[in-house]
């Protein structure tokens, strides 16, 4: 998708001032925030849970290229193709491909943040193929045109009644005077007008959660079942992952899996997951009759030599995003690419490089929440702050910012000039604050400013009342 | 794709290998991976798993009974066709399932429970479906199933209702001990090199979503009812 990130500071004040968008949002705290902290406190071995998933998945990308040969034997063995696709561009041109050799008309899909990442549905919809998203969130955003503003909730940003003007404007066979006013009749209707889709699909496509290195099993976790229907009822069936999926065993999978859902919506374990390879056994009753991974880099090598690798454990569970005081007020689309909050903060300078991408890493306090409930122990925050060092380096830093950081620095490393500095400015700032506000004075941004009021210095430097104490008690 | 004289294949394994600092023919790697996937050892299992069997089953059921399914006991499985019957009575449905073909409901008295009994897979026109779980696991409420003429996977998903019957003594604490019940049975069916049947679903709840505005509604696509029937030692 084409990234909109270099807009974040303009969308992130119309998100601000969007008073729809902020009642949507008031559920992410409400719901994921309350109910993983709850799911956590019900598992004494969460935490203990956690440590083994890192090691697992640091294990498997030191070891990435060994597992994913031993993962394609597997697919192979168990009767399944296996492509290999350097870019976005080579992966969307597969899997049309496939598309194309199937006589495929319509294409069914499951959520997959990869396929939002390299575009697919785009691709494939100007290749002369029917796209239909199928999980709920995913085609409440598909009949709107918009991208996903959540990972795992990509139509978090929306209320209820939104929703049924979109039901109301897209499905006119149904008729006009329906009740549609409770979220079980709209589910309902989704369901009705899916349900055609699932069984007339040529093709499914699913992203996956895991690519289990033992077995060949994709494994793919929803609440819906819609992956599972896509998987099982089209006669082909595409697997489309990211080659950093990889875990060693079935045993390491069941162990990230107890902390997947857990750290995304809180529940014990998602409703369905879903461990598949290969197409339908010869006496298998349903099933694909062929089936497809595609293994794609996009970025990824590159990533896994760079001082950012470990963002490549992450599992897409969205906790750093629920729990990021930035996305709770700005939403995901202000980030302008595929993958918002903490996350995409990291991720997206590396996709679209560090000028498009310069707002993200610099849209954080620093609270480090991020890495607090990262159950994969990605140290958010610093990886943020290279990236920040790399935007300095490479100049993309506003001078007025650049020269505030060398004045500042200047003074930092000579503390006889920086007391000095402020025994003259304290004694000038009381006496111009007393008579107007000192906020109009001072040289901060604006933004900051404007809604607060620089408190007045006390009289003197903490440096100059902590000697005068010494001094006293000394004295004593 | 391109007239590059690597495949994609190659390079994305060569740019893995110069990431990692590694070479292709490192025997000590290789001795590593092939030594972690031989084993497949487990990881830590958490103590809720590790229960004796009555408690194991009442926290199975409990959990389930969370997750929005309902639960019930039967002493044997001859009970199986009048436990469904009341079931779908209790629903409001009407006496007509559609199963696999796995001899556990052969030998069972269908007629004498006025109930319809169909096999095979379900191309979306069967209300209700019945299946027999390989596993259930009481850490988080969760069947196993595995897909094959017994089970079609398509039972387990288009349905409005589905009931699943599993075995007391099929009651596991963990994840691991079910994983390794059916590498075992897949290994004497002799299932090819993956080892496993083409699909294992693991099955925790009703089909649901939270999508509009968070609120959890039952039915988005899968079975809007799941009901467990646990069929005891007798």
């Amino acid at each position: 998708m084409k990234p909109l990130s270099h807009k974040f500071r303009e969308n992130a004040g119309k998100a601000l001032d969007n008073p729809t968008l902020q009642t949507a949002l008031k559920n992410v705290p409400e719901g994921f925030v309350a109910k993983r902290a709850k799911a956590r406190s019900k598992l004494p071995e969460f935490d203990a849970l956690t440590e083994q998933a890192q090691q697992i998945k640091s294990h498997a990308l030191a070891y990435l290229d060994l597992y994913l040969e031993a993962y394609e034997k597997q697919v192979k063995a168990s009767g399944g193709h296996v492509h290999w696709a350097g870019s976005g561009t080579d992966a969307c041109n597969i899997i049309s491909g496939i598309c194309r050799d199937a006589g495929a008309r319509l294409v069914a899909k499951s959520k997959s943040m990869v396929t939002e990442e390299i575009a697919l549905n785009a691709h494939l919809e100007a290749s002369g193929f029917e796209v239909i998203e199928t999980d709920l969130g995913e085609y409440l955003i598909q009949i709107r045109g918009e991208v996903p503003s959540h990972i795992i909730g990509p139509a978090i940003h929306l209320t209820k009644e939104q929703i049924v003007d979109d039901f109301r404007r897209i499905h006119v066979d149904l008729p006009t005077d329906r009740v549609l006013d409770e979220p079980e009749s709209i589910v309902n209707e989704a369901r009705l007008i899916l349900r055609d889709k699932f069984l007339n699909a040529d093709v499914g496509i699913t992203g996956a959660n895991f690519l289990v290195a033992e077995t060949g099993a994709a494994v793919i976790v929803t609440n819906e079942g819609n992956a599972d229907l896509v998987q099982t009822l089209p006669e082909v069936h595409i697997v489309v992952a990211t080659i950093e999926k990889i875990v060693p065993t079935t045993e390491d999978a069941t162990t990230i899996l107890r902390v997947l859902a857990r750290s995304a919506t809180g529940q014990e374990i998602s409703t369905y997951t879903t461990f598949t390879s290969g197409p339908r056994r010869e006496s298998d009753p349903d099933g694909p009759r062929e089936t497809h991974v595609i293994l794609i880099d996009n970025g990824r090598t590159e990533l896994l030599a760079s001082e950012f690798h470990e963002v490549l454990r992450c599992i897409r569970c969205g906790a750093c995003m629920n729990h990021c005081p930035v996305y709770q007020s700005v939403g995901g689309h202000a980030y302008g690419w595929t993958y918002p909050g903490p996350i995409g903060a990291v991720l997206t300078p590396s996709h679209v490089g560090i000028r498009e991408g310069y707002h993200l890493p610099h849209a954080s306090s620093f609270c480090g929440a991020c890495e607090e409930v990262c159950p994969m122990g990605i140290p958010l925050p610093a990886l943020m702050r290279r990236w920040r060092n790399r935007a300095y380096g490479e100049g993309l830093t506003s001078l007025r910012q650049r020269l505030a950081m060398k004045t500042w620095l200047w003074f930092a490393k000579r503390p006889r000039a920086y007391h000095f500095a402020t025994s003259i400015f304290i004694p000038v700032f009381r006496m111009v604050g007393r008579r107007e506000r000192l906020a109009r004075f001072l040289p901060l941004p604006k933004g900051w400013v404007r809604h607060r009021a620089f408190p007045l210095p006390e009289g003197s430097t903490f440096q100059r009342q902590w000697k005068r104490r010494r001094a006293g008690e000394v004295q004593q | 794709m391109t007239d590059h004289p690597l495949s994609a294949r190659d390079r994305i394994l060569g740019n893995v290998r110069a990431a990692l600092k590694a070479t292709e023919n490192d025997n000590a790697r290789t001795f590593m991976v092939q030594k972690r996937l031989k084993l497949h050892k487990r990881n830590l299992i958490p103590s809720r798993a590790e229960l004796p069997m009555e408690s194991k089953v009442r926290l199975f059921q409990t959990t389930l009974e969370g997750q929005s399914a309902s639960v019930a006991k039967i002493a044997a499985a001859d009970a199986l066709p009048g436990a469904v019957a009341q079931y779908l009575a209790s629903q409001n449905l009407e006496k007509t399932i559609r199963t696999g073909d796995d001899p556990i409901f052969e030998g069972l008295d269908w007629d004498g429970a006025m109930i319809t009994r169909s096999i095979g897979a379900t191309a979306g026109d069967d209300p209700v479906a019945l299946s027999m779980a390989n596993y259930g696991v009481c850490e988080t409420g969760t069947l196993f199933l595995t897909s094959g003429p017994r089970n079609p996977t398509s039972l387990s998903f288009l349905p409005m209702t589905h009931i699943i019957a599993v075995n007391e003594r099929d009651i596991v604490g963990s994840y691991e001990e079910a994983w390794d019940g059916i590498r075992l049975a897949s290994d004497m069916e002799r299932r090819g090199a993956s080892g496993l049947p083409r699909t294992v679903n693991l099955i925790s709840g009703a089909s649901r979503t939270g999508d509009i505005e968070q609120t959890i509604i039952l039915g988005a696509h899968g079975p809007k009812n799941l009901h467990v029937i646990i069929i005891g030692k007798a």
